[in-house]
């Protein structure tokens, strides 16, 4: 059972409100895979090649407003006793909570160049997962209906999960057009695993002060693909048809979708330097298995007014059900509450677009400042984020990077990545936030209590270093050789 | 040296990532620390006049009218009120008659004796025309005193026949002095003066050495026994009959006890199907009864009743008004006491055709409208506690205060006094609300009378007890004050019960 909890709260609590794919690693310009938030940044080789499935493992995980400390008391034999709903209402943000979480895995990839223009193609698994609610959801629990009394003063149920599992094939190409500026582009074919998209799911609950009466007005709206074949369960909980698997395979390629990365860096002379980068600029069509889910309350019900579920009290009837067939008076409320599932041929989604707009500073022959503005579009949301950073190259050997991070609801994001090149042998691990594995109890404590956490690390074989003058014969600090 | 470090890193890593042992969700959950107020609609229910008036049985029902009137209809039927078994049956009846007859000779001869046996059915009150026997016997006995001889011949009576019309025959000889003989099918039909006459046909043959010479008697006895017939065709004298005849009805309501009350210009028929004969009399009592001798007369004084001959219908033969009657839920039965003349004609009626189907059968028909005077009407609701059930019992003990809110909307065109309370059935502890001085006005227009909320706050521990209680009871005291009210199904008073519960904590039962 814990386990089970534990593995629920990394995969939903873990998620991220800025990291994405990995901010660090955005700044250490020894790892090729800097170039996958930055396609125009210089790749300092002539080539390289991914470790098989663990050249490039990024997970991100981001929550705010469910922290394991606030939500649970343990006694001082460690057992939790207590759920601490007030505490967590306290803490959690105003705007609601977030659970995000993000993993991408490449499974093959490999670059090399051939002048002026470097080439990479990847293979990447990848997941994407936002769950948004509003603080009322705690709200209306810990503190009881009546902290949400009036009519300009309800319970905003708000939910909105954002969920998709695809294969990413991309081709990307640097090249410098000018000295001063870079440009690259990184076009993909995507085929979708599963998506599951809420465009609307609100519950807005009101309770009359006078007579304690209960309004409820509720709207769902979603969809859902699966390469999966779906199966509804008698109370409409989803399942996976495991007789039929022979047809995931068939459909892994059916839900097809296009995207882009692309960006420029300019360069301002020797020190100074701007880009700008869109990634993920795409879309997937959804084919296999999709459905459409609306929610509403039945309209013929006799609870039914003015477009919401009303709740006076129990009538003499309802109370005499209840005793004698309480089955029949749950499905009878229930049935005021239906939800049509309809199948659809496909439907159509954006990706989660990123925005980067970075400016940097070279100083001396080791270092770089940078800052670095960064938004991402979930749904109608826009989430973006501010970094600060700094990296420091030794000896073309030891790649290292410090950062700090402002996001929404996160302010404590201190940022650290670390990598080895020992001739062709390039590993390298980074974090955006050190301060999620500084619990003093353990590491796994600490990643549930913390904003966010974010790891990206593997091993990559890269050769032909190669300096950003010598390739094009303008720029290069004096010391580089 | 750069593996050395390599390999340093890379192990601090692996270690600070495996190597904490730190045991998370492991769950021993107590309670949940949560400062709350819920607000909750526990009840909320119009109970109608209507609502209420279903809850009688089928002795009675509700009779609405297209603009919504109230009126009660009881119907109570009697059957058989007046018993024709004495027509329908002819008790044991022996008849006997000696003769003698002149015979000189010393041989064989044929004689015929007529009438050797004469006797009538009928009695004083009842001339019998015709009837059709359905059991009984006859047992005829005929013989000589002295007569020397042997005979052998048939006793005959055209007055008694089969279903063929084939007159009644019975073998007689000098052996056998007495036959039986079953009736069962014939039709007697008496002569014109309602006699039944018996002859004789003998063949007699002196015996030997003998020779008949001067009178010899004879002797005829008929008995009858009992006789069932199916139909008769009678004259009859009037007939008197008292009749008291007692029905049980029930008016205990499922919700609703009533000490007493006036119900004003009850209405009380009574509707006869008669296949008798003409029948007159009087009702003298027609009353309610309860097991207490507690009497309430629906009717307010003797009425004269005439009942004419209806065999296939129901007609009217009694329309009474009455200014008021008392009435008691606890009246269990209908008593009806008169005295009735059948056939009052007499002879001069003419004749009567009855069979054992004839019957006076009595419909009582009464409507009371729902214009009454009541005293102490208790209309006691039991519900279960439903919502609250749905609270532990151990998070009972953690909260802080609750407040009910009781609201009333009265329709009914009467005050009436509530109390409002919950039962814990296992401990028989009851828990008030409002007690019965909370007075809730009438209504005397279309529009509800809205009382103001009472708001009752209750501790924690009352809170418990509330809560632990699995019923809920509604009870309302209606008193008309000597006022007559009259009530219309759309009349009706709305219940509204809330809860407000106040908490600190919760406590978990896992």
């Amino acid at each position: 059972m814990k386990k089970i909890f534990l593995f629920i709260s990394i995969v939903l609590v873990g998620f991220k409100v800025f990291a994405q794919d990995g901010t660090t690693l955005h700044f250490m310009r020894l790892n090729p895979y800097s170039n996958y938030s930055s396609p125009s940044s210089f790749l300092p080789y002539n080539g390289y090649v991914g470790f098989p499935a663990i050249s490039n493992i990024n997970t991100s995980l981001a929550n705010t407003g469910l922290h394991y400390d606030n939500v649970f008391q343990e006694n001082a034999m460690g057992k939790v006793t207590t759920i601490t709903l007030d505490k967590m209402l306290e803490k959690m943000p105003k705007r609601g909570g977030m659970l995000n979480t993000n993993l991408s895995m490449n499974v093959i990839d490999f670059g090399f160049r051939t002048k002026p223009v470097f080439f990479s193609f990847s293979y990447r698994i990848r997941m994407d997962e936002y769950l948004f609610f509003s603080k009322d959801v705690i709200g209306l629990v810990a503190q009881g209906n009546m902290a949400y009394v009036g009519a300009d003063h309800p319970a905003k149920l708000d939910f909105s999960l954002n969920a998709t599992v695809y294969q990413e094939f991309a081709l990307g190409m640097q090249v410098a057009i000018t000295p001063h500026v870079y440009i690259g582009v990184r076009p993909k074919i995507l085929f979708g695993a599963l998506n599951i998209n809420t465009r609307n799911a609100t519950a807005t609950l009101y309770t009359n002060q006078e007579d304690y009466s209960l309004r409820l007005q509720y709207d769902l709206d979603a969809y859902m693909s699966s390469i999966f074949p779906i199966q509804w369960g008698e109370n409409s909980e989803p399942g996976i048809a495991t007789d039929d698997m022979m047809n995931v395979v068939k459909s892994a390629f059916k839900n097809v979708g296009a995207a882009i990365d692309f960006g420029a860096t300019f360069r301002l002379g020797e020190r100074w330097g701007v880009s700008a980068s869109v990634l993920d600029l795409g879309f997937i069509n959804w084919k296999t298995n999709s459905s459409h889910f609306v929610g509403t309350i039945d309209s013929t019900c006799i609870h039914y007014n003015d477009g919401g579920f009303v709740f006076n009290g129990l009538s003499n009837e309802d109370i005499q059900q209840i005793q004698n067939n309480p089955s029949e008076f749950r499905d009878e409320i229930l049935s005021y509450f239906p939800m049509q599932n309809s199948e659809l041929k496909q439907y159509t989604r954006m990706l989660h677009t990123r925005f980067l707009v970075e400016g940097y500073c070279n100083v001396g022959k080791y270092h770089r400042f940078s800052a670095l503005f960064q938004g991402r579009l979930v749904g109608k949301q826009f989430l973006p984020s501010f970094t600060v950073a700094w990296n420091g190259n030794f000896l073309r050997i030891f790649d290292l990077c410090v950062n700090y991070t402002i996001a929404k609801d996160s302010y404590a994001n201190l940022g650290l990545g670390v990598g080895f090149n020992l001739g062709v042998f390039h590993i390298y691990a980074a974090t955006d936030n050190l301060l999620g594995f500084c619990n003093a109890k353990s590491i796994q404590r600490s990643l549930l209590n913390v904003n966010n956490a974010n790891v990206q690390l593997g091993i990559v074989f890269d050769w032909g270093k190669i300096q950003e003058k010598k390739l094009n014969g303008v720029w290069g600090t004096k010391n580089e050789e | 040296m750069k593996k050395c470090l390599l390999f340093m890193i890379l192990s601090f890593l692996i270690l600070g990532l495996t190597s904490c042992k730190d045991k998370l969700f492991d769950f021993d959950l107590r309670n949940v620390e949560a400062e709350g107020e819920w607000g909750i609609p526990v009840f909320n229910d119009k109970i109608t006049v209507e609502n209420l008036l279903n809850n009688l049985d089928s002795v009675s029902f509700l009779h609405i009218g297209s603009d919504g009137t109230i009126s009660f209809v009881m119907e109570k039927d009697i059957s058989n009120l007046v018993s024709m078994d004495k027509l329908l049956q002819i008790g044991d009846k022996s008849f006997s008659q000696s003769g003698s007859v002149s015979l000189n000779q010393n041989k064989s001869l044929d004689v015929h004796l007529p009438e050797i046996c004469k006797f009538s059915l009928n009695d004083d009150d009842v001339f019998l025309k015709r009837a059709v026997v359905n059991w009984g016997s006859m047992t005829l006995m005929f013989s000589f005193s002295d007569l020397p001889a042997t005979y052998y011949g048939t006793a005959y009576t055209d007055n008694i026949k089969d279903a063929d019309g084939n007159p009644l025959t019975i073998n007689i000889n000098s052996a056998t002095t007495s036959q039986d003989f079953d009736l069962a099918g014939y039709v007697i039909q008496g002569d014109e003066e309602g006699n039944i006459v018996f002859s004789v046909d003998l063949t007699i043959t002196p015996n030997p050495e003998s020779t008949l010479g001067g009178n010899y008697h004879y002797t005829c006895v008929v008995d009858v026994s009992r006789l069932g017939v199916q139909s008769i065709v009678t004259m009859l004298n009037p007939m008197a009959s008292t009749i008291k005849k007692s029905v049980g009805v029930n008016f205990s309501w499922n919700n609703f006890h009533i000490d007493h009350m006036q119900i004003y210009n009850p209405k009380i028929q009574i509707l006869a199907q008669n296949s008798l004969c003409a029948i007159s009399g009087n009702v003298n009592e027609l009353s309610f009864k309860d097991t207490y001798g507690t009497t309430s007369s629906l009717i307010p004084s003797s009425v004269t009743v005439t009942i004419p001959v209806s065999p296939y219908a129901f007609v009217q033969v009694m329309d009474v008004n009455t200014p008021q009657v008392q009435f008691n839920t606890t009246y269990d039965s209908l008593r009806l006491v008169g005295d009735l003349t059948v056939n009052p004609g007499g002879f001069a009626a003419g004749d009567l055709y009855l069979n054992n189907n004839s019957s006076l059968n009595l419909q009582l028909k009464a409507t009371f409208p729902a214009n009454m005077n009541i005293h102490n009407a208790v209309y006691n609701n039991e519900l279960d506690n439903a919502l609250f059930n749905a609270i532990t019992p151990s998070q009972v003990s953690e909260i802080e205060k609750m407040t009910l809110r009781l609201a009333f909307a009265n329709n009914l065109p009467l005050e009436m006094m509530a109390d409002i309370s919950f039962l814990n059935t296992t401990t028989s502890d009851t828990t008030h609300l409002v007690m019965s001085e909370n007075i809730i006005h009438g209504s005397f227009n279309d529009q509800p009378y809205h009382e103001t909320p009472i708001f009752v706050e209750v501790n924690g521990q009352t809170a418990k007890k509330i809560i632990e209680s699995d019923k809920l009871l509604l009870r309302f005291k209606i008193n008309t004050q000597g006022n007559a009210v009259e009530l219309n199904t759309s009349r009706f008073i709305k219940v509204a019960i809330g809860a407000k519960i106040k908490y600190d904590h919760i406590n978990m039962n896992f």
